[in-house]
């Protein structure tokens, strides 16, 4: 049921009934290791190019996922994810293996809960019982798509943000017991004029602060509804604006409750800038530490909203300016653990 | 931000602007240019020990000792480069390991690292210079405006 | 970090210090070497009496006299205006010989090396007129 002008209030509980977070060397020193199903320590994954290894690291967020909601592969109906490369070509090689329908999917970073809404949508409206919704990301095949080559000494300045090498996946289902996905409302493009590409957090919290405050209008809410209310990845400085926003347009979200994916992955210690970024950030967090907290009753219910900025090397060096978008999916526990 | 592109914008988008500068970290522009000056420096001073060594134990004078000096610079850049150090480095000195030849090799090398998995024809090939490149060009143009001013001047102004 | 920077900046400054030192007293080799050296020998007084100049080493050989000076840090921008200014001082002295003025490292390397096995008498003339033509080439460079 749609309730507003974009949010879609899911009746039928659609629930997460598995998921499988892959990560990284660096995400692995990070702060929350023990979420993730796997690290790799090898940044390559054995591959002969970051962008297989992207494929790889999807591929076994997959299987893992799979594998921990009891299922098989042929149980999964539809497979809807995307990634940050070129034509999104890594989660299309790595939906070779998994022989599901598949839809692919581009939000930039915001494609983790862009996946996870429209999962939920199939479920919820009865087109699918088991679909299968998420994304990945690898630091040096992004860094080499949108910056500069790797190894490359240039200076990043401190409002630049670190891609995380991650790959999350969940499975939606309309049996089974896991975390509910009781809503999601989708974003509009918000571009606020902002043109540095080593600002991310800048120009995409707009965006989320645009579709936190239609989320809790057109569900009626007071944000204290929520345990906390996670954005993808907007980094120290998009928080911090994002804050500033809600303060002047009057909602009372509080500090400690927002919290960013991209701040929760990494030790403040770790050369990361103004925090992680990248589909996987989001994903990986969400699907991992996150749901590990609700499982463990820590959080009742709360709110993802996964940012992505919509550019393209291409659109920044031609000057336009970066529009952002974000999705946010209301997950609330359910059932026993 | 010139005040040509801040007319395009819309009032919002304008408010929003002064908004989030307010919490944009500034770069330290100070300390960078510090750091650049003595990591230039040390890198210039390795340059200097590298061209007396050769001076002293082979057969080169000042001048000619200019090429080996920048040859084996250009070695070490490319080896740390590949032993992915250099990156770090210029995360730490910025324009101080940018701007001597080292920076410049770098530039090169790590490009076509970077594109080795497309390929050695299109992808080192072609992309070795991608960084490289426009300095080249520039450099070039400059040179060749500089050497005409300078041509002018000696045949016309007689200085 | 600040304390780094302000040691770096004391040694600096001590670094120039050190290096503006008085000048290296030059190697007289006097006339009953294998060649005469006493034009050489003036010829070094007359380069080192020169404000820019810290060093100095300078060998006659036949019609030529060879001379490397090594000059103070700051004047190395002026090399050019040096090398002729002393060039100009020595053709003063000798009209009649051909003077050859340096300010390359490898030329005043070699000179000395030149200058101390003359003095020692360790070295012959057939020898010498080796060396001189790698020198020269050096000079040219």
């Amino acid at each position: 049921m749609r309730v507003g002008h974009r949010t879609w209030l899911f009746h039928n509980k659609p629930k997460i009934i598995g998921t499988g977070t892959i990560c990284g060397p660096f995400e692995g020193e990070g702060k929350i290791p023990n979420d993730f199903d796997t690290i790799h320590a090898d940044l390559w994954l054995g591959q002969d190019s970051y962008e297989k290894a992207q494929k790889v690291m999807f591929e076994e967020a997959c299987i893992k996922a799979i594998e921990k909601a009891g299922l098989t592969k042929e149980a999964i109906e539809f497979i809807l994810a995307g990634d940050l490369i070129n034509q999104i070509t890594p989660t299309s090689f790595a939906c070779r293996t998994l022989s599901a329908p598949y839809i692919g999917l581009f939000g930039a970073c915001s494609t983790s809960m862009e996946g996870l809404a429209l999962a939920s949508l199939i479920v919820n409206g009865g087109y699918g019982n088991n679909v299968l919704a998420g994304t990945a990301s690898h630091n040096t095949a992004t860094e080499k798509q949108f910056r500069y080559p790797t190894e490359y000494g240039s200076q990043k300045p401190p409002t630049s943000q670190w891609t995380v090498t991650a790959a999350g996946a969940a499975i939606v289902s309309k049996d089974g017991e896991g975390p509910i996905v009781t809503s999601a409302t989708l974003g509009r493009v918000i571009d606020m004029g902002m043109t540095d590409p080593f600002n991310m957090g800048g120009a995409m919290a707009p965006a989320a602060v645009d579709t936190i405050e239609a989320h809790l209008k057109e569900c009626k809410l007071d944000p204290s509804y929520y345990d906390y209310i996670f954005t993808g990845d907007l980094g120290t400085i998009g928080r911090e604006i994002a804050l500033d926003l809600f303060k002047k347009h009057h909602i009372p979200v509080n500090r400690e409750q927002f919290q960013d994916c991209g701040l929760l992955i990494y030790k403040e210690d770790q050369p990361v800038f103004a925090g992680g970024s990248g589909a996987g950030c989001s994903a990986s967090v969400t699907y991992g530490h996150l749901l590990n907290r609700m499982r463990q009753g820590e959080i009742k219910r709360m709110l993802v909203v996964a940012t992505g900025a919509l550019l393209s090397p291409l659109s920044f060096q031609q000057n336009e300016s970066i529009p952002c978008i974000a999705h946010a999916v209301s997950i609330e526990a359910g059932g026993v653990y | 931000m010139s005040d040509q592109k801040k007319k395009k914008l819309t009032p919002v988008q304008q408010e929003y602007h002064s908004l989030a500068k307010k919490r944009e970290i500034q770069r330290p522009v100070i300390k960078n240019c510090v750091k650049a000056f003595f990591v230039g420096g040390f890198i210039c001073f390795i340059g200097q020990f590298v061209q007396t060594f050769y001076i002293h134990f082979f057969d080169f004078n000042e001048r000619t000792a200019g090429n080996p000096t920048v040859a084996t610079m250009i070695f070490i850049a490319i080896l740390l480069t590949g032993f992915g150090v250099y990156d770090r480095i210029g995360q730490f000195a910025g324009a101080g390991s940018a701007v001597p030849v080292t920076g410049f090799a770098n530039s090169i090398a790590s490009a076509a690292i970077e594109h080795r998995s497309e390929g050695y024809v299109l992808g080192v090939g072609g992309n070795m210079f991608k960084l490289a490149g426009s300095v080249i060009v520039f450099g070039t143009v400059a040179a060749f405006v500089v050497a005409i001013i300078k041509t002018i001047l000696g045949q016309w102004g007689g200085l | 970090m600040k304390k780094l920077f302000f040691l770096c900046f004391i040694f600096l400054l001590t670094g120039c210090n050190f290096a503006a030192k008085s000048d290296d007293q030059p190697l007289y080799m006097g006339s009953n070497k294998v060649i005469d050296q006493t034009k050489a020998d003036e010829a070094k007084q007359i380069i080192l009496s020169m404000e820019e100049v810290i060093a100095v080493k300078a060998v006659e050989f036949e019609e030529d006299i060879f001379v490397a000076a090594q000059v103070k840090q700051f004047d190395r921008f002026f090399l050019d205006q040096i090398r002729k200014k002393a060039h100009e001082k020595i053709k003063k002295r000798y009209p009649e010989t051909q003077v050859h003025v340096s300010t390359d490292k490898k030329v005043f390397l070699e000179l000395e090396k030149l200058e101390e096995e003359i003095y020692h008498n360790k070295i012959k003339k057939a020898e010498i007129k080796k060396k001189w033509k790698k020198i020269e080439d050096f000079m040219k460079g």
